[in-house]
């Protein structure tokens, strides 16, 4: 049901542009996303289709 | 180049996801210590309360609780459930879902801060989750807040008056508008050096990647950075458009 991977080799890199960029911090990112819980969902970022539900 | 890196942690006590990125982060820092560019880790957690309206007793199981809040089948969400708990059993974690009590955590974010006056907010957030995720206690009621931070050397009384007075309070608020001013929208999330953001529960290869990243850009601001990653994102699709 869901994919909570992150590829560990790879490089994680500077994103400064978009939606990932916080007003007062540069935002290092991996690719594929890590999970994350936002209100009162906890998910894996960019794996569409496979969002992952649970208690918060 | 040894300076230490300093880490601030934004975490909820009631997020899964929190404890297992714990356990990565920490198998992270470690990796990265050992490193001949590695450097002393310095990490300080904030509050967050992803649920703030969550009441402090549930009746009933936490499959309950997710089935009547999101609307599915109880065995759906025993399924997820079930799918988070092999998740932490991976980092070593032993997740009890049947056993937790869900509740609201604003008192244990001000007994976290309380901690961090006396130099146990470590051990004090480590025996939260715990107390949460592993060994069915409730991490909502004074009492049992007490008996947990007595655990790690906290005076127990001086917890009670902390919760009645709400005394840490303002501290929590404090963290939770940081995180906002931050942009802040989900945990955990990791400040390093004050300057630069990791979202989520990464894998303890990316965090060593991350802390030696940061180490290695030290005299650099971010806006250097960002400037030179524009550029090479510019030069890279000016690459890509003269080679159609």
């Amino acid at each position: 049901m869901t994919d909570v991977r992150v590829d560990g080799s790879a490089e994680p890199r500077l994103q400064s542009d978009g939606q990932e960029a916080r007003p007062a911090l540069l935002t290092l990112v991996t690719p594929g996303g890590a999970p994350v819980c936002e209100g009162d969902s906890c998910f894996v970022p960019g794996a569409e289709g496979v969002w992952t539900e649970v208690p918060d | 180049m040894n300076d230490s890196v300093k880490v601030d942690v934004w975490s909820d006590i009631a997020c899964p996801w929190c404890y297992i990125g714990k356990r990565k982060f920490e198998a992270g820092v470690a990796a990265f210590a050992s490193t001949p560019n590695g450097a002393p880790v310095e990490v300080e957690y904030h509050s967050f309360e992803l649920s703030p309206d969550t009441p402090v007793d549930f009746e009933g199981t936490e499959a309950e609780f997710l089935s009547g809040h999101k609307g599915m089948p109880v065995e759906q969400a025993q399924q997820m459930l079930d799918q988070v708990s092999g998740i932490a059993a991976s980092v070593g974690l032993d997740y009890d879902f049947e056993s937790m009590h869900h509740t609201n955590t604003v008192k244990a974010h001000q007994v976290i801060h309380l901690a961090k006056e006396q130099g146990k907010q470590l051990e004090m957030v480590e025996r939260l989750f715990a107390a949460y995720f592993e060994r069915g206690e409730h991490v909502g009621q004074d009492e049992s807040l007490a008996s947990l931070a007595a655990e790690v050397g906290l005076d127990p009384d001086e917890v009670r008056a902390t919760l009645r007075d709400d005394s840490q309070l303002a501290a929590v608020r404090a963290d939770q508008a940081q995180a906002q001013s931050y942009g802040i929208n989900g945990v955990p999330f990791f400040v390093i050096d004050g300057k630069y953001g990791v979202s989520g529960a990464q894998d303890p290869a990316a965090f060593e990647q991350v802390l030696t990243q940061v180490v290695a850009l030290r005299g650099s601001t971010p806006s250097d950075v960002a400037e030179a990653e524009q550029r090479s994102a510019e030069d890279a699709a000016a690459d890509a458009e003269a080679t159609r």
